[in-house]
Protein backbone atom coordinates (compact mmCIF):
# COMPACT_ATOMS: atom_id res chain seq x y z
CA UNK A 1 0.00 0.00 0.00
CA UNK A 2 1.43 3.32 -1.04
CA UNK A 3 -1.17 5.20 0.96
CA UNK A 4 -2.00 7.67 -1.78
CA UNK A 5 -5.54 8.91 -1.17
CA UNK A 6 -7.99 8.21 -3.96
CA UNK A 7 -11.43 9.77 -4.34
CA UNK A 8 -13.83 7.29 -5.90
CA UNK A 9 -17.40 8.05 -6.96
CA UNK A 10 -19.93 5.36 -6.03
CA UNK A 11 -23.39 5.16 -7.60
CA UNK A 12 -26.16 4.59 -5.06
CA UNK A 13 -29.79 3.56 -5.53
CA UNK A 14 -33.15 3.21 -3.84
CA UNK A 15 -32.95 3.68 -0.07
CA UNK A 16 -29.33 4.77 -0.30
CA UNK A 17 -30.02 7.42 -2.89
CA UNK A 18 -32.67 8.75 -0.51
CA UNK A 19 -30.25 8.73 2.43
CA UNK A 20 -27.41 10.32 0.45
CA UNK A 21 -29.79 12.76 -1.24
CA UNK A 22 -28.12 12.13 -4.61
CA UNK A 23 -27.57 9.28 -7.08
CA UNK A 24 -23.89 9.02 -6.15
CA UNK A 25 -21.52 9.60 -3.29
CA UNK A 26 -17.74 9.75 -3.02
CA UNK A 27 -15.44 7.72 -0.82
CA UNK A 28 -11.81 8.36 0.03
CA UNK A 29 -9.61 5.26 0.06
CA UNK A 30 -5.89 4.52 -0.13
CA UNK A 31 -4.45 3.48 -3.51
CA UNK A 32 -4.22 0.80 -4.69
CA UNK A 33 -7.91 0.40 -3.86
CA UNK A 34 -10.13 -2.66 -3.69
CA UNK A 35 -13.87 -3.26 -3.49
CA UNK A 36 -13.34 -4.24 0.15
CA UNK A 37 -11.77 -0.84 0.89
CA UNK A 38 -14.72 0.91 -0.75
CA UNK A 39 -17.10 -1.21 1.32
CA UNK A 40 -15.29 -0.33 4.56
CA UNK A 41 -15.36 3.37 3.66
CA UNK A 42 -19.10 3.16 2.99
CA UNK A 43 -19.63 1.31 6.29
CA UNK A 44 -17.70 3.98 8.15
CA UNK A 45 -19.83 6.64 6.47
CA UNK A 46 -23.02 4.85 7.46
CA UNK A 47 -21.92 4.62 11.09
CA UNK A 48 -20.86 8.27 11.10
CA UNK A 49 -24.21 9.38 9.69
CA UNK A 50 -26.20 7.24 12.12
CA UNK A 51 -27.61 5.03 9.37
CA UNK A 52 -28.19 1.43 10.32
CA UNK A 53 -25.25 -0.91 9.71
CA UNK A 54 -26.74 -1.51 6.33
CA UNK A 55 -23.87 -1.85 3.95
CA UNK A 56 -23.10 -5.37 5.18
CA UNK A 57 -26.12 -6.74 3.33
CA UNK A 58 -25.37 -4.84 0.13
CA UNK A 59 -23.25 -5.96 -2.78
CA UNK A 60 -20.87 -3.84 -4.81
CA UNK A 61 -20.80 -3.86 -8.58
CA UNK A 62 -17.86 -2.78 -10.72
CA UNK A 63 -18.50 -1.94 -14.35
CA UNK A 64 -22.01 -3.46 -14.20
CA UNK A 65 -20.93 -6.79 -12.64
CA UNK A 66 -21.10 -7.97 -9.04
CA UNK A 67 -17.57 -7.84 -7.62
CA UNK A 68 -15.78 -9.56 -4.77
CA UNK A 69 -13.97 -7.65 -2.05
CA UNK A 70 -10.54 -8.46 -3.48
CA UNK A 71 -11.32 -6.86 -6.85
CA UNK A 72 -9.01 -3.91 -7.58
CA UNK A 73 -10.72 -0.63 -8.47
CA UNK A 74 -9.59 2.73 -9.77
CA UNK A 75 -11.21 6.02 -10.68
CA UNK A 76 -11.70 4.63 -14.18
CA UNK A 77 -14.20 2.04 -12.90
CA UNK A 78 -17.92 2.54 -12.41
CA UNK A 79 -18.55 1.45 -8.83
CA UNK A 80 -22.08 0.97 -7.49
CA UNK A 81 -23.61 -0.03 -4.17
CA UNK A 82 -26.36 -2.61 -4.70
CA UNK A 83 -28.70 -3.00 -1.72
CA UNK A 84 -30.90 -6.13 -1.55
CA UNK A 85 -32.85 -6.26 -4.81
CA UNK A 86 -36.64 -6.49 -5.02
CA UNK A 87 -37.55 -7.01 -8.66
CA UNK A 88 -40.05 -9.50 -9.99
CA UNK B 1 -37.99 -21.46 -39.01
CA UNK B 2 -35.78 -24.08 -37.37
CA UNK B 3 -35.06 -24.34 -33.67
CA UNK B 4 -31.29 -24.20 -34.07
CA UNK B 5 -29.27 -22.07 -31.66
CA UNK B 6 -28.39 -19.54 -34.34
CA UNK B 7 -31.93 -18.16 -34.45
CA UNK B 8 -32.89 -18.81 -30.86
CA UNK B 9 -34.79 -15.97 -29.21
CA UNK B 10 -33.15 -14.51 -26.10
CA UNK B 11 -34.48 -11.04 -25.39
CA UNK B 12 -34.66 -9.03 -22.18
CA UNK B 13 -35.63 -5.45 -21.52
CA UNK B 14 -36.91 -2.91 -19.04
CA UNK B 15 -40.05 -0.94 -19.86
CA UNK B 16 -41.20 2.47 -18.64
CA UNK B 17 -44.64 1.80 -20.12
CA UNK B 18 -47.22 -0.98 -19.55
CA UNK B 19 -46.09 -4.40 -20.78
CA UNK B 20 -48.19 -6.18 -23.42
CA UNK B 21 -48.02 -9.91 -22.59
CA UNK B 22 -49.14 -10.79 -26.13
CA UNK B 23 -46.05 -9.16 -27.56
CA UNK B 24 -43.76 -11.10 -25.22
CA UNK B 25 -45.54 -14.36 -26.12
CA UNK B 26 -45.32 -13.55 -29.82
CA UNK B 27 -41.56 -13.11 -29.49
CA UNK B 28 -41.06 -16.79 -28.61
CA UNK B 29 -43.85 -18.29 -30.73
CA UNK B 30 -42.56 -20.54 -33.50
CA UNK B 31 -44.15 -23.38 -35.42
CA UNK B 32 -41.80 -25.88 -33.78
CA UNK B 33 -42.45 -24.72 -30.23
CA UNK B 34 -45.19 -27.01 -28.94
CA UNK B 35 -44.88 -25.79 -25.35
CA UNK B 36 -45.01 -22.17 -24.28
CA UNK B 37 -44.89 -21.18 -20.59
CA UNK B 38 -45.68 -17.66 -19.39
CA UNK B 39 -45.16 -16.06 -16.02
CA UNK B 40 -46.83 -12.73 -15.27
CA UNK B 41 -46.02 -10.96 -12.02
CA UNK B 42 -48.52 -8.35 -10.87
CA UNK B 43 -48.67 -5.81 -8.06
CA UNK B 44 -50.33 -7.29 -4.96
CA UNK B 45 -52.53 -5.25 -2.64
CA UNK B 46 -50.98 -6.42 0.60
CA UNK B 47 -47.42 -6.88 1.91
CA UNK B 48 -46.64 -8.33 5.32
CA UNK B 49 -50.22 -7.67 6.37
CA UNK B 50 -50.05 -4.02 5.35
CA UNK B 51 -52.43 -2.68 2.72
CA UNK B 52 -50.56 -1.55 -0.38
CA UNK B 53 -51.97 0.99 -2.85
CA UNK B 54 -49.13 1.00 -5.38
CA UNK B 55 -45.41 0.87 -5.83
CA UNK B 56 -42.50 2.40 -7.64
CA UNK B 57 -39.83 0.28 -9.31
CA UNK B 58 -36.43 1.84 -9.85
CA UNK B 59 -33.41 0.18 -11.42
CA UNK B 60 -29.73 0.46 -12.09
CA UNK B 61 -30.82 0.38 -15.70
CA UNK B 62 -27.57 -0.47 -17.48
CA UNK B 63 -26.73 -3.29 -15.08
CA UNK B 64 -30.31 -4.59 -14.85
CA UNK B 65 -30.51 -4.90 -18.63
CA UNK B 66 -27.18 -6.68 -18.72
CA UNK B 67 -28.10 -9.05 -15.88
CA UNK B 68 -31.50 -9.85 -17.39
CA UNK B 69 -29.88 -10.60 -20.73
CA UNK B 70 -27.46 -12.98 -19.02
CA UNK B 71 -30.33 -14.72 -17.17
CA UNK B 72 -32.36 -15.15 -20.35
CA UNK B 73 -29.32 -16.60 -22.13
CA UNK B 74 -28.71 -19.00 -19.23
CA UNK B 75 -32.35 -20.09 -19.25
CA UNK B 76 -32.17 -20.77 -22.96
CA UNK B 77 -29.22 -23.07 -22.35
CA UNK B 78 -30.93 -25.20 -19.69
CA UNK B 79 -32.41 -27.26 -22.49
CA UNK B 80 -31.04 -26.83 -25.96
CA UNK B 81 -33.03 -24.50 -28.15
CA UNK B 82 -35.37 -22.87 -25.64
CA UNK B 83 -36.63 -19.46 -26.76
CA UNK B 84 -36.94 -16.95 -23.94
CA UNK B 85 -38.20 -13.36 -23.68
CA UNK B 86 -38.54 -11.26 -20.52
CA UNK B 87 -39.68 -7.69 -19.84
CA UNK B 88 -39.64 -5.98 -16.45
CA UNK B 89 -41.55 -2.79 -15.77
CA UNK B 90 -40.01 0.19 -14.02
CA UNK B 91 -41.72 3.35 -12.82
CA UNK B 92 -44.96 3.88 -10.93
CA UNK B 93 -47.45 0.96 -10.81
CA UNK B 94 -50.93 0.48 -9.35
CA UNK B 95 -52.48 -2.65 -7.83
CA UNK B 96 -52.94 -5.31 -10.49
CA UNK B 97 -50.50 -3.72 -12.92
CA UNK B 98 -48.08 -6.10 -14.61
CA UNK B 99 -44.58 -5.92 -13.13
CA UNK B 100 -42.89 -8.63 -15.18
CA UNK B 101 -43.69 -10.92 -18.11
CA UNK B 102 -41.59 -13.94 -19.00
CA UNK B 103 -42.31 -16.25 -21.92
CA UNK B 104 -40.34 -19.42 -22.67
CA UNK B 105 -41.01 -21.79 -25.53
CA UNK B 106 -39.59 -25.13 -26.62
CA UNK B 107 -40.75 -28.11 -28.64
CA UNK B 108 -41.69 -29.73 -25.29
CA UNK B 109 -43.40 -28.34 -22.21
CA UNK B 110 -40.89 -29.36 -19.51
CA UNK B 111 -38.13 -27.20 -20.96
CA UNK B 112 -40.53 -24.26 -21.32
CA UNK B 113 -41.62 -24.48 -17.67
CA UNK B 114 -38.04 -24.89 -16.46
CA UNK B 115 -36.76 -21.87 -18.38
CA UNK B 116 -39.67 -19.68 -17.28
CA UNK B 117 -39.18 -20.60 -13.62
CA UNK B 118 -35.43 -20.07 -13.86
CA UNK B 119 -35.83 -16.55 -15.22
CA UNK B 120 -38.21 -15.29 -12.54
CA UNK B 121 -36.20 -16.82 -9.69
CA UNK B 122 -32.95 -15.33 -10.99
CA UNK B 123 -34.53 -11.92 -11.63
CA UNK B 124 -35.66 -11.85 -8.00
CA UNK B 125 -32.24 -12.96 -6.81
CA UNK B 126 -29.84 -10.76 -8.76
CA UNK B 127 -31.27 -8.08 -11.07
CA UNK B 128 -30.69 -4.61 -9.57
CA UNK B 129 -34.30 -3.45 -9.42
CA UNK B 130 -35.85 -2.04 -6.25
CA UNK B 131 -39.41 -1.30 -5.23
CA UNK B 132 -40.85 1.27 -2.88
CA UNK B 133 -44.31 0.30 -1.65
CA UNK B 134 -46.95 2.95 -0.98
CA UNK B 135 -49.28 2.00 1.84
CA UNK B 136 -52.95 2.75 2.42
CA UNK B 137 -52.06 4.29 5.79
CA UNK B 138 -49.91 6.88 4.01
CA UNK B 139 -46.38 5.60 4.55
CA UNK B 140 -43.95 4.15 2.06
CA UNK B 141 -40.86 1.97 2.30
CA UNK B 142 -38.16 0.39 0.18
CA UNK B 143 -38.81 -3.34 0.11
CA UNK B 144 -36.00 -5.55 1.31
CA UNK B 145 -33.82 -2.58 2.04
CA UNK B 146 -31.67 -2.82 5.14
CA UNK B 147 -32.75 0.68 6.00
CA UNK B 148 -36.47 -0.06 5.81
CA UNK B 149 -38.29 0.10 9.17
CA UNK B 150 -39.09 -3.61 9.15
CA UNK B 151 -35.57 -4.76 8.37
CA UNK B 152 -32.48 -4.63 10.53
CA UNK B 153 -29.01 -5.56 9.36
CA UNK B 154 -26.83 -7.38 11.87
Amino acid sequence: MSGVPLELPVRVFAAYADLVGAPYTTVSVDAPATVGAVRRALEARAVERGWPAAIARSLIAVNLEYARDDRAVSAADEIALIPPVAGG
Amino acid sequence: MTSGTSDRVATASLSQTPIDPAAVIAAVSKPGNGGLAVFIGTVRDVADGRSVVGLDYSAYVEMAEREMAAIVAEAGNLDDGTDVAAVHRIGSLAIGDIAVVIAAAHPHRAAAFDACRYVIEEIKRRVPIWKAERYADGGDAWVGSPVAPTEHAS
